[in-house]
């Protein structure tokens, strides 16, 4: 008796449906993101073979972008654009900015591949070009909008876009394409 | 032993009741819920022939694809319950909006008989389908794994089929609650890669329909060259067109009602 008893008790429990959560704000469902950058939790590793975590990141702007090293044609004027960049923000605030690149390529830009690129191009120390997981360059590639693509040569098909991200990790202005004004960057850095 | 009546006694250590009890309890749980939405299916190597090309010296050269599990089912909204449930962090109310945005699990306010356990989840964002895969140590299948496997027309079957489910899907007024998954079956046992929802996957940012062709090499005419390439009666190269073009206006954080999921995952 106690075990029928017992065995309709179990068969009432799994039928039970899961709570639902019945806080809601009524918004359209396909608003901007807002939110922090700071809530990623992935590990990168720069060109001087330091840790880069987003959250250490905190209190400073940076402006951010995505090349890839053995890259010829657009990714040296991504370059250049963001060096631009980097000269009239130093010239507004007397500081040159914090300046981030994340490689598409972790198989082929290593730190050390990165170090000789940043040497290369005669970059600075407020450069950090990362290095991370393929699963976390996908991620970040979502967040900052760019798409890209490994094509069967090894290289990549990407969009070109620089980012302007606040001290508190908020993509607050961003720019398309090669040689794309930049007055919206600097106004708002 | 034998009690005086002749008969051989059952063990009735409480040990071995309790044992019976919990076994009895789990196999009674497996009853009631026989669909096993988590269950894989393994999608043999093969090469997918892409309708557009990938870079400037390939004319749709096809893609050879290793071998992969992919999901029998699509994610149902008991199967993200569940996940919910174990990774509070996943709840609505702790989701930062970088990783979804407002409407993420919009339907879940909803009527209670309107809350069809077994239909596939929606008002889902990539953040949340690839947390979820990965909680199961799965992952999102890619685009040409999806195309791939959604490609294998059902048994007996062959493209104009395929074709035909999703004409049917295309004509139909989308209703209001999605109904139970397990409705279209392909040759491989996995169901629904048409006529329900559209499906996330891993690289849904490899293209873009408008990005600035000065900074994309050839993907702007890699892509108008494959929509050239459609005849008037390719219907299957309309549809992956359209798929395509769907993916690539979406973002990350977006949610949205026919929009939902399935894992993959590697051998």
């Amino acid at each position: 008796m106690r075990t029928i008893v017992f065995i309709l008790l179990t068969i009432l429990i799994s039928c039970k449906e899961g709570h639902h959560d019945h806080k809601h704000h009524a918004l359209p469902a396909s608003a901007a993101a807002e939110g922090s950058l700071f809530d990623l939790e992935d590990m990168w590793t720069t060109q001087d073979n330091k840790m880069f975590h987003w959250k250490d990141q905190k209190g400073e702007a940076m402006i951010v972008s995505m090349f890839y090293a053995s890259c010829q044609s657009v990714c040296p004027r991504i370059v250049s654009d963001m060096q631009l960049i980097a000269k009239k923000i130093a010239q507004k605030t007397g500081k040159p900015p914090k300046m981030v690149l994340v490689s598409f390529d972790p198989e082929k830009d290593s730190p050390e591949a990165l170090k000789s690129y940043a040497k290369k191009m005669e970059l600075g120390d407020n450069w950090n070009l990362l290095h991370g997981k393929e699963d976390s360059v996908r991620t970040i590639s979502v967040l900052l909008g760019i798409s890209y693509q490994k094509t069967s040569g090894n290289d990549f098909n990407h969009s070109t876009v620089i980012s302007l991200v606040s001290k508190e990790g908020k993509i607050i202005s961003r720019i398309e394409g090669v040689g794309a004004d930049s007055s919206s960057i600097i106004e708002k850095y | 032993m034998k009690d005086y009546h002749g008969c051989t006694r059952i063990n009735t250590d409480k040990r071995f009741r309790v044992f019976v009890y919990i076994s009895l309890y789990l196999y009674i749980c497996g009853i009631t819920f026989p669909l096993l939405s988590s269950e894989l299916v393994k999608v043999p190597a093969g090469v997918y022939k892409p309708f557009i090309k990938v870079d400037a010296e390939s004319a749709t050269k096809p893609i050879p694809v290793k071998s992969f599990y992919l999901d029998k089912y699509l994610v149902t909204k008991k199967d993200y319950s569940e996940f919910i449930s174990k990774n509070p962090k996943w709840k609505k109310e702790n989701t930062p909006q970088i990783f979804a945005d407002e409407g993420y699990l919009d339907d879940w306010k909803t009527k209670k008989e309107n809350f069809i356990l077994d239909s596939p989840v929606t008002y889902i964002s990539w953040f949340s389908a690839k947390g979820y895969c990965e909680s199961q140590g799965k992952r999102l299948p890619n685009a040409y794994e999806w195309e791939y496997a959604a490609f294998i027309p059902p048994i007996g079957g062959n493209s104009k089929t395929v074709d035909k489910e999703i004409m049917r899907w295309y004509g139909e007024k989308k209703p209001d609650h999605l109904p139970s998954i397990g409705r279209y079956k392909n040759a491989l046992g996995i169901y629904d890669l048409h006529g329900l929802i559209w499906e996330w996957v891993y690289d849904f940012n490899s293209a873009s329909v408008t990005g600035d062709s000065r900074a994309d090499s050839d993907l702007e005419s890699s892509l108008f060259c494959g929509a050239g390439a459609l005849k008037a009666n390719d219907f299957s190269n309309y549809a992956a067109y359209m798929r395509f073009g769907y993916r690539a206006g979406l973002k990350g954080w977006y949610t949205g009602k026919y929009l939902g999921f399935r894992c993959a995952k590697d051998l």
